[in-house]
């Protein structure tokens, strides 16, 4: 099966849809993400000023073994950021797209560039210090562990991996977080004892805690009933729009595609083959 | 330290899975190893109690019944030799007897000489040591386990209930109470070897038949005088009846159930075994050391089995726990792979399961150490209560 893309330039957003508010953009530090050094300030801005979009996909092929699955990609960007929603049938790729961006999968061929970093060129340990730095992954079983309490969920990134050093300053911001969300006060609670929606929160809140570039979501409200739907997506472009990260979200949902700003849909451009 | 806070915090979250595989192998291990520990407790006290003990002279019969009868009082003799025999002894070595055929309040109570405490170098604890007929000392355990004390009195049991021609129990006189030795010595009742003889009947006292009644006189003539059963034997000896004690027989003839030999020398040991060895001699001598022995190394070959047994049972077990963390691996893929997604490498993946398993192996293996060491430090008493007692 052969999956295309419209290329990049059809679906660009306005300018004025990706310049992110410029001072929360500054406010930002410099992060340590394994051996790579980032200034978040500095890559928006250069990002601004070039035109060098968040996500950058070229030539991209990829396939899985002994499967007839292939997805093929000619050109596709997404701005700093933009709000893209994938859309497009089961099987089709959103998925795969998502664990190619974020370096989960590597391609056959083709480049993937995420801000300043080629992600198909890193190696295996320096894919998932990118990841884990500059990548924040929401997902539509929230996936929380649940043998830690709410807030070691918020900080586990910084309990898996050596590329993020753990001090008061970031148990401060879980908190400042979790405030954000609403589930402040559940903070030494199991996450069995949360609702659905407040699970979503606490794996939003672990996604944005490393300071991240790029939210990639994957069916981040498959899971829940309208209400929460809504209240989650809202939150979800609220906490991005406040840090002017870049948000991938793949999904199903038609009725929450107003809230983005731009919509990739892969069945439609089912036909018309790798560009 | 990261991968063994996580670790901690799911075998925390799982206790009880946790606790039930610590358990598997803190019995897996424990047992073997408990069962080594009391083992060789026991080998090195039977072994010494045999050591200390030369030679053995009983009935002919099972040596290893003499022996066991002779060093622990448990087991009954394989029968008795007469008095005498301990002059084949001579004055080659000291002869010691023993007679152990009679229990009070289920404690052995075993007749001999002032030479066996001695001999074992027992001292006594409270009261003072036997000084006439009747009166009995205890050993430590047997003392707790009567609940007796210098001073108290102590019955001696009655062989069947329904013989009332039979033995009459003797009320004894505790005189003193021994101290531990943590042998077989602390559990039985001594007495000297004439108030067993007296139990069993070889000697009594009773009524002056020149002074009973004529009801109960059968027979009388100028040089006896023969009474009927009603006349009273004596269940108690007093001050005031002890002259009327008497044995009938010759002393040389009464039964012993074992003599202690300790031979003088080398040569004087290898002398009295060849008395003993003699065709014509009532007795059968033993070697003790030689008898444990061999029943050690009898025991030692079954332990050889169920050490092989253990061993596989440890390979079942290693393989079901095996069996169990990679189910549970396979259950927590959806976990392990969102840690991937995030950013978690395999290495580290692999090593919370290793820190997870590293937790149940160091706490059983903690608990197996504690468990041993308690049966190491209380291993002598627990053998002493258990298997020599």
């Amino acid at each position: 099966m052969s999956q295309g893309i419209r290329p990049a330039g059809r679906c660009r957003l306005p300018a004025s849809a990706i310049i992110p508010d410029s001072a929360e953009r500054r406010s930002r530090a410099t992060r340590h993400c394994g051996g790579l050094t980032v200034t978040a300030v500095s890559r928006t801005a250069a990002g601004r000023f070039f035109g060098f979009a968040m996500i950058d996909i070229r030539n991209l092929q990829f396939s899985y073994p002994n499967s007839g699955f292939r997805l093929e990609i000619g050109a596709l960007q997404v701005e700093s950021g933009e709000r893209v929603a994938v859309v497009g049938p089961s099987g089709s790729g959103k998925t795969t797209l998502l664990n190619l961006i974020s370096g989960i999968s590597v391609p056959d061929a083709g480049s993937i560039r995420v801000a300043d970093t080629v992600v198909s060129a890193l190696n295996d340990s320096q894919r998932r210090n990118f990841r884990i730095g500059r990548i924040g992954a929401v997902f539509q079983q929230f996936e929380l562990i649940e043998y830690l309490s709410v807030r070691e969920n918020i900080l586990l990134p910084y309990l898996i991996s050596r590329a993020l050093q753990f001090d008061a300053e970031v148990g401060q911001r879980a908190e400042e977080l979790a405030d954000q969300v609403g589930v402040a006060d559940k903070l030494g609670r199991g996450v069995r004892q949360l609702s659905q929606g407040e699970q979503q929160r606490v794996a939003i809140c672990r996604a944005l805690l490393p300071a991240p570039d790029l939210i990639l979501a994957d069916e981040p409200t498959g899971n829940l009933d309208p209400a929460n739907k809504r209240r989650i997506l809202q939150l979800l472009f609220e906490q991005c729009a406040a840090r002017n990260l870049t948000l991938v979200a793949v999904t199903h949902d038609q009725a929450i595609l107003e809230g983005f700003d731009r919509t990739v849909d892969f069945e439609t451009f089912l036909g018309e083959g790798p560009t | 330290m990261k991968s063994f806070k996580l670790a901690w915090r799911y075998v925390i979250y799982h206790r009880g899975k946790t606790l039930l595989m610590i358990l598997c192998i803190v019995l897996t291990v424990l047992l073997p190893v408990a069962l080594s520990i009391l083992l060789a407790s026991f080998n090195r006290q039977i072994v010494a109690r045999a050591r200390s003990t030369p030679l053995l002279a009983g009935a002919a019969g099972s040596q290893l019944d003499l022996a066991m009868h002779a060093l622990y009082f448990r087991t009954p003799p394989p029968g008795t030799i007469p008095l005498g025999q301990q002059d084949v002894v001579g004055e080659l070595g000291q002869a010691i007897p023993l007679h152990a055929r009679i229990t009070a309040g289920q404690v052995p109570v075993v007749g001999t000489t002032l030479e066996y405490f001695e001999f074992r170098g027992i001292n006594l604890q409270a009261g003072q040591g036997l000084a006439r007929l009747g009166d009995c000392v205890l050993g430590a355990n047997a003392a707790r386990r009567l609940g007796k004390s210098a001073g108290d009195f102590l019955l001696t049991d009655r062989d069947n209930v329904f013989d009332f021609a039979g033995k009459y129990p003797l009320r004894m006189r505790v005189r003193g109470v021994l101290e531990p030795t943590r042998t077989a010595d602390d559990d039985v009742v001594f007495v000297d070897l004439k108030t067993a003889w007296v139990v069993e009947g070889y000697g009594h006292g009773h009524q002056d038949v020149e002074g009973v009644s004529d009801n109960l006189v059968l027979e009388r003539d100028e040089e006896s005088v023969t009474a009927s059963a009603g006349v009273l034997p004596y269940t108690e000896i007093t001050d005031e009846n002890i002259g009327s004690f008497h044995f009938h027989g010759d002393f040389s003839d009464f039964p012993i159930t074992a003599l202690i030999v300790v031979p003088g020398d080398a040569r004087g040991e290898a002398l009295i075994q060849g008395r003993f060895d003699r065709g014509d001699s009532e007795a059968r001598m033993c070697v003790p050391v030689e008898v444990i022995g061999n029943m050690m190394e009898l025991v030692f070959r079954v332990k050889r089995f169920f050490t092989a047994n253990a061993v596989m049972i440890s390979i079942s077990t290693a393989l079901l726990l095996a069996l169990v963390v990679a189910l549970s691996i396979r259950l927590r893929q959806r976990e392990m792979q969102t840690m991937v997604k995030i950013g978690c490498s395999r290495g580290t993946m692999t090593s919370l399961v290793a820190a997870e398993l590293g937790i149940v192996f160091l706490t059983a293996l903690t608990v197996v150490l504690v468990a041993a060491l308690t049966i190491a430090r209380f291993a002598n008493e627990l053998v002493a209560r258990l298997l020599v007692a």
